[in-house]
């Protein structure tokens, strides 16, 4: 009997030692990966999926992007952050790099489907819908490849800018034009791991080395999280559209969303407005203590407008796009062109 | 028997206690004007901030300056190599008044800059933010056979002789290599 015991006990063990490390979650119940939910093929996505265009900007090109990607279903969205140490938020990061590197992008499935009933349910504010917004702005490089355009921005009272771009992510080169009022201009190239700083009245006046690696896949819900000393951390994604600012204020609007919608009481989808042919959900919100109102594109996660206004109803910082095309052909001629004219 | 339960238990709180070990992370932490064993270089931030919302009630703005920098120097604590390293880099900002779009965040060796990411400061104000990923390489194309990184830093990265109404702000940053 008592051998029995021993034996029961020495079998136990060994089951718990080969079955735990892979089933422990330091962080509860909150997963790193989407890869913990539903994984569609890619082919049963691909099949189903448009062919992109030079013309139609509204083509999802970004779905047939990566043919090795895997496809989960959207995560809706928890308010309640997870709380962790920086050391395991770090560590969050680099397993979600080696996540990343082993498995690709990590797409939503069923994009269309939740584009398609933002559009015919857009005053319904349900959580998928939130959700989906949501995503798109945390994850938006992962739907295009190539854009071009314009936009315009000022920030807390600064000079109005106009910027122009245009960006590659496949192949990672990208330009990027800031005119102020009085005709000033600055350029921004980046190229073959480098980026370099330019203006007329200097020549290329500073260089810096890009990153080479740095890309993961948390889960949307783990983007924002609470620090053991009650700070919290808002987890950037790499910027592979490598523009200083068309990047985050229109292209990848992901700083906005962890730090203005991550609670999801504190805004809305108010409506619906084409805007330059594109369909966009109408945000609007309230930080401590400010409001604002943004368009964001249902299909790609651009933040087409942005306004942020005081309680006097006074704008305190703005962007607007002027222009703007994405998945069209952006010759890499062009950059080695304006590289070579230095 | 028993001692081999035993002995099976022990072996178990190894596997575990080691993998604590592998699994463990330190980072350097660097404040603006750091007092705690580490050091600035400030070149342009020079309003000195203090409020509670700071990390340690303190931070450091430059305004309207193209082309200041703040640096975090780490001396004796960074890393050295002949081949490339990742080092990781965390951003605090709390303060209204921080609104450059396109702060810069780099990582320094070789007499050059390796990227971490550009943040937003009007949008990112408010909490820690993990700016990115630097690979840093010696820079063989131009005779560097190795790369020490002992300082990161934050740069204005503006418009060279104009004014644009900037403000960047530097507090505290924290590095894993």
């Amino acid at each position: 009997m008592r051998n029995k015991f021993y034996s029961v006990i020495t079998a136990s063990l060994i089951i718990a030692t080969i079955t735990v490390p892979a089933s422990v979650s330091l962080f509860g119940n909150n997963s790193f990966y989407n890869s913990s939910t539903d994984v569609i093929k890619t082919s049963d996505i691909i099949e189903n999926t448009p062919t992109a265009t030079e013309t139609d900007s509204k083509t999802p090109v970004s779905d047939i992007k990566n043919s090795e990607c895997v496809y989960n279903t959207l995560s809706l969205h928890d308010n309640e952050l997870t709380v962790l140490s920086m050391d395991e938020a770090n560590e969050m990061i680099q397993n979600a790099e080696a996540d990343y590197n082993k498995n690709g992008i990590s797409y939503i499935s069923e994009k269309k489907r939740y584009a398609e009933s933002i559009m015919s349910n857009i005053n319904v504010d349900s959580s998928i819908n939130k959700s989906y917004i949501y995503h798109m702005m945390l994850n938006s490089i992962d739907y295009f490849n190539t854009a071009k355009g314009s936009i315009e921005y000022s920030f807390g009272g600064s000079e109005p800018v106009t910027t122009e771009f245009f960006t590659n992510i496949s192949e990672q080169y990208a330009y990027e034009k800031e005119c102020l009022s009085d005709g000033s201009i600055d350029e921004l190239y980046v190229y073959d791991g480098e980026g370099y700083k330019k203006n007329d009245e200097y020549g290329i006046y500073e260089t810096f080395i890009c990153s080479e690696s740095g890309e993961f896949n948390i889960s949307d819900n783990n983007r924002v999280v609470m620090l053991d000393d009650g700070h919290i951390l808002n987890i950037n994604r790499k910027d592979t559209t490598n523009l200083a600012v068309s990047g985050n204020t229109c292209l990848f609007p992901q700083q906005f969303a962890m730090s203005k919608m991550y609670n999801f009481d504190n805004w809305n989808i108010t409506g619906y407005e084409e805007i330059m042919g594109r369909n966009c959900a109408v945000i609007e919100g309230v930080t401590e203590n400010s409001k604002f109102k943004m368009a964001i594109d249902i299909d790609y996660g651009f933040m087409i407008d942005y306004e942020e206004l005081s309680e006097n109803n006074d704008i305190i910082s703005y962007s607007k796009v002027l222009d703007l095309k994405n998945d069209i052909v952006v010759e890499k001629r062009v950059i080695e062109s304006k590289i070579n004219n230095k | 028997m028993l001692k081999k339960v035993l002995s099976y238990i022990l072996a178990v709180g190894l596997v575990f206690s080691t993998m604590s070990v592998v699994t463990s992370f330190a980072y350097i932490e660097v404040d603006n004007d750091d007092s705690q064993g580490f050091s600035n270089t400030n070149n342009g931030f020079d309003t000195y901030l203090t409020s509670s919302s700071h990390y340690r009630g303190d931070s450091r703005r430059n305004y309207n300056s193209p082309d200041a920098n703040y640096v975090y120097e780490f001396n004796g604590h960074g890393k050295s190599t002949t081949t490339s390293f990742k080092v990781k880099m965390y951003a605090y900002l709390n303060d209204a008044t921080f609104n450059n779009p396109k702060a810069k965040y780099v990582a320094y060796g070789n007499s050059t800059s390796f990227l971490f990411g550009c943040l937003n400061q009007n949008t990112a104000a408010g909490t820690w933010n993990y700016v990115g990923e630097a690979t840093v390489k010696p820079l063989t194309s131009v005779g560097y056979n190795s790369v020490t990184c002992n300082s990161v830093g934050v740069e204005t990265n503006g418009i060279p002789e104009y004014n644009t109404g900037y403000n960047t702000g530097a507090d505290a940053v924290r590095v894993y290599f």
